[in-house]
């Protein structure tokens, strides 16, 4: 279980992005992070995968722990190694490579060395279009294939939680449908997954639990499908509301009601 | 035909030089960013230490280059261990002045163990002995050094592009934080990159030091004429630098035969400028070079 207790992060030791979160995804879920830009997802994200360093952020309270190992203080290959697997935002595939080549390089840790190839033929199991492109430059692939590799590539280590960036972000809704099946399906192989996610509906529907994070703070959350039935979820993240133009008045009720998030 | 055959095999042996020392380069730079000015003293101590371990220890020849370029690859690990990796994450242009200062210290330390004396570079061969080949002349050492010089780049790209450490190399090289994300030891390969580059530039010294040359704490600018075959292959490009590389040694070599003469008092060490002459209309009109990559930065 990855449990985290009132983090803070700051970058530069000036920004604070978080301000004491607290979420737990139990082992087997699929829990969604929802919030809207600049709330802090990918800081958050990053501080459970060890990427912090890299954007010299650094986590000035609180816990992080997966099982009952504490996190913090390990390097991004330590935390790879215990399990733990990030698919950036912006899917960051390595686009000089082949296919097959950024699978290997995604299959490069100690423990995952020995089940090289049985991992590279689950993935094509898995992405049978990654399977026709095997031999080709991955910076020629489209962005739904790109994605894939990206996941596929996370998964060749074996990892037991994946986290997953914006993993819709910028493609088509059949891709995104796509892409909504396979989560589903790497949960299933027993991942848990960590979904990051600013398109609500889609959080909504994978996931079993839902986190609303805005401006460094969770401002809500519950089951999935109670979110999805709550009036101001479907009014501030799924667009919905009793139909016809909206008037000014009714705007400014928006921003009122809003300050209960924050 | 046969003067133009016999200075076209001294070019691409003086390119084969260039190659290994600009190969080492473009891993660096791609790998990371930095342009290594420290590039050249890899070859000035290479070539010292090879001294040492062949006259000096009378070490079987191939043993001693052996054992150079282990210690070669321990000092070019130990620098991005010790120096370099503090910089990760820092802008590249930070890490790149780094390269000169180290360049300094690598220069002094070969300056503190060996004096400035020059040294004979030792050869198992006969440095003079000459190969005839249907009536084409040239020396046995610019054989050795253009086989050496496929060797060793073949086996590099060899390990680069089929092996599995090659592959995270080369991810290390396309998005470091994405290498990281997935758990790469990304230290570590950034470490065998300056270790690989420090050996290649200690094997371009030792052959650069041969007859007629000799070994001298100079040696590292002299090295550092290897420049524009960078810019002239494009700095992240491995092929370009072989190409590149050879392409200057060939430059330089039918340069000074065939352009000096005529230019008179002018003309003496012309070929050396020529060079950088092409290197400024690269930069002028392929700034890339032959194949870079557009979104290059210069330094």
């Amino acid at each position: 279980m990855l449990s985290i207790r009132n983090l803070e992060v700051a970058y530069q030791d000036v920004v604070h992005v978080l301000h004491g979160v607290s979420l737990e995804v139990e082992r087997g879920a699929v829990v969604a992070l929802l919030g809207p830009n600049g709330a802090g997802k990918t800081t958050l994200a990053r501080a459970v995968s060890g990427l912090l360093p890299i954007h010299d952020g650094s986590v000035t309270g609180g816990t992080i722990a997966w099982g009952d190992q504490s996190l913090l203080g390990l390097d991004s290959r330590a935390r790879s190694a215990m399990g733990i697997a990030q698919v950036m935002e912006g899917r960051r595939i390595f686009t000089s490579m082949t296919v097959e080549e950024n699978l290997v390089a995604g299959g490069f840790t100690k423990s995952a060395r020995k089940h090289l190839r049985d991992r590279t033929e689950d993935a094509y199991a898995m992405f049978p279009r990654l399977a026709e492109r095997r031999k080709q430059r991955a910076g020629y692939l489209s962005g739904g294939e790109q994605q894939m590799l990206a996941i596929a590539r996370a998964l060749m280590s074996g990892p037991e939680l994946l986290i997953l960036d914006e993993p819709t972000l910028g493609l088509a809704p059949s891709v995104r449908d796509y892409l909504r099946g396979v989560i589903a399906d790497v949960n299933s192989r027993g991942t848990t997954v960590l979904l990051v996610e600013q398109n609500a509906d889609l959080a909504l529907d994978v996931s079993f639990y839902t986190y609303i994070l805005e401006a460094g703070r969770v401002v809500h959350d519950g089951a999935s499908s109670e979110l999805r039935e709550d009036p101001d979820i479907q009014e501030f993240y799924l667009g919905i509301h009793d139909g016809g133009r909206r008037k000014m008045q009714d705007v400014k009720r928006y921003r009122r009601r809003k300050r209960w998030l924050s | 035909m046969t003067q133009f055959a016999e200075l076209t095999i001294a070019g691409l042996a003086l390119g084969a030089i260039y190659s290994l020392i600009a190969v080492g380069f473009v891993m660096v730079y791609r790998s990371s960013g930095l342009l290594n000015f420290a590039q050249g003293e890899f070859a000035t101590l290479g070539a010292f230490l090879m001294t040492t371990f062949a006259a000096w220890a009378v070490l079987p020849w191939p043993v001693a280059l052996l054992l150079t370029v282990l210690v070669m690859m321990a000092v070019g690990m130990g620098i991005e261990r010790v120096i370099m990796r503090k910089l990760l994450g820092r802008p590249p242009f930070i890490g790149s002045i780094v390269t000169i200062f180290v360049g300094f210290l690598l220069s002094v330390a070969v300056l503190w163990i060996y004096g400035s004396s020059t040294r004979a570079m030792p050869t198992p061969w006969d440095p003079v002995k000459i190969v005839e080949v249907g009536g084409v002349e040239f020396t046995l050492t610019n054989l050795v050094t253009i086989l050496v010089a496929i060797v060793l780049i073949g086996t590099l790209a060899f390990v680069m592009q089929r092996t599995p450490m090659g592959m995270a190399m080369r991810a290390v090289a396309d998005d470091q934080e994405a290498a990281f994300a997935l758990g790469i030891p990304v230290e570590r390969l950034l470490g065998l990159t300056w270790g690989i580059a420090a050996s290649l530039g200690a094997v371009a010294g030792v052959f650069l030091a041969m007859f007629p040359r000799s070994a001298t704490v100079a040696m590292g600018l002299l090295a550092f004429r290897a420049f524009p075959a960078v810019i002239i292959g494009g700095l992240e490009s491995p092929v370009g630098a072989i190409i590149g590389g050879s392409a200057l040694g060939l430059l330089q070599v039918h340069g000074e035969y065939y352009v000096n003469p005529h230019l008179g008092d002018f003309g003496i060490g012309f070929h050396l400028v020529l060079a950088f002459i092409v290197m400024i209309a690269f930069l002028m009109i392929k700034p890339h070079g032959l194949f870079g990559t557009k979104e290059l930065e210069r330094v």
